[in-house]
């Protein structure tokens, strides 16, 4: 097997393997399908062209979430202040697109107050299935904090939730 | 200490630390707070499971990266103006005999590459379809279904050049995808029974169709397939 096939069988299992992970944590970071599109795209892009640094397969499930991170952080600077009709904007629980239960909206409400330091390390540990020393890595954080925000966050959804009942 | 296990059954209530399983068990208070951590994790995971499928063009324009990388630093915008340039073209082109060598050749590969692609989604969300909807969607493939108890999804496809129905059913804990593919498509190589290291599965010619059941390795599919023998007609 030559070079570039190899090259592209490799980035093939990326997708095969990540590409609905990825997809889930960009939704739930940015709430717009059409972002997430993009951004997840402009991932495997990236992960494409430096395909050649990942030695190691085992791996790429942080070097993915590294780099759709670090595309949304870029977003971020891009992104030009505009002001809009607060009537246009669209909350996620009532997004057409999630046919979710009203358990899940309960959720889906609570998540989304979470702030994003409590938010991100939750969202990696549930949809990533990463551990504790891997979200630490990950955001670089000690893991000890990790675990306190882990902790908090989850208190706090708790305390969320049953204020919705 | 043991106040700490208690927090790590919150945090990290997956956590392998040989003193935390140790913690669990010796303390059925503990043992339940993790239960129930897990519990939480897994209705959590279900909402992000609730998450959008992805639109093909989307999928597509990842498939296509690592053949022309260049053309995926656009948006999904500039692939809505080509793709509406090329329907121009090929309806202005519609005498040519476009013959199909484009799709994939293998329909054992072509049905196990489908059902990875639509893992994540497939079955996930926009489920229970109306039987009328799935009746309108087998029309073209001159069938149609008594039941759709155990459907979960139905939706028609278009993957690796290749049209089909796709359907998935609930079975027991398995999510069992049906693909219902025009023997129009000339496929080199057809096999009765496939498999790779995730999913096995079954085809059988129909009609004008091929009828293609694929389920987890492992997932007996004879029950299932008897079912759709029984509720799927033929010839209509």
């Amino acid at each position: 097997m030559n070079k570039e096939s190899s090259k592209k069988q490799k980035y093939e299992s990326l997708v095969k393997l990540y590409h609905g992970d990825l997809f889930r944590y960009a939704y739930w970071l940015t709430h717009d399908k059409q972002v997430t599109e993009d951004l997840v795209q402009e991932t495997f892009l990236r992960a494409w062209r430096a395909l050649e640094q990942l030695a190691d397969i085992n791996a790429a499930k942080s070097w993915l979430i590294t780099i759709l991170r670090r595309e949304n952080a870029r977003r971020f600077e891009r992104k030009q202040l505009t002001l809009v009709d607060i009537d246009d904007c669209v909350v996620l629980d009532e997004d057409n697109d999630i046919e979710a239960g009203i358990e899940n909206k309960v959720l889906a409400r609570a998540l989304n107050m979470l702030s994003n330091e409590y938010k991100e390390p939750l969202m990696l540990q549930v949809v990533m299935g990463f551990s504790g020393d891997e979200i630490a890595k990950q955001l670089g954080l000690n893991k000890n904090t990790v675990m306190t925000r882990l902790f908090r966050a989850k208190k706090q959804m708790a305390i969320l939730m049953a204020s919705e009942d | 200490m043991k106040i700490d296990f208690y927090q790590m059954a919150i945090s990290e209530p997956h956590s392998q630390c040989p003193d935390f399983l140790a913690a669990l068990a010796s303390d059925e208070k503990l043992r339940l707070v993790q239960q129930q951590q897990i519990a939480e994790e897994d209705a959590m995971l279900a909402l992000f499971d609730s998450t959008p499928a992805p639109s093909q063009t989307h999928l597509d324009a990842i498939a296509a990266i690592s053949s022309d990388p260049e053309k995926k630093s656009w948006s999904i915008n500039n692939y809505l103006a080509i793709a509406a340039s090329v329907l121009v073209g090929v309806l202005s082109l519609n005498f040519i005999d476009f013959n199909q060598e484009q799709h994939n050749q293998h329909l054992a590969n072509h049905t196990l590459n489908h059902t990875s692609h639509g893992h994540s989604y497939a079955g996930v969300t926009d489920t229970h379809p109306s039987l009328s909807r799935v009746n309108l969607q087998l029309a073209s493939y001159g069938a149609r279904i008594d039941d759709v108890d155990a459907l979960l999804w139905n939706k028609d496809c278009d993957y690796e050049g290749i049209t089909s129905a796709h359907l998935v059913y609930q079975d027991q804990s398995a999510k069992i995808n049906v693909y219902v593919v025009p023997d129009s498509y000339q496929f080199s190589e057809v096999e009765k029974v496939f498999s790779d290291e995730r999913y096995q599965g079954t085809i059988k010619k129909v009609n004008n169709n091929y009828l293609v059941i694929v389920g987890p390795k492992g997932h007996d599919l004879a029950p299932i397939s008897e079912r759709i023998d029984n509720e799927l007609h033929w010839n209509i």
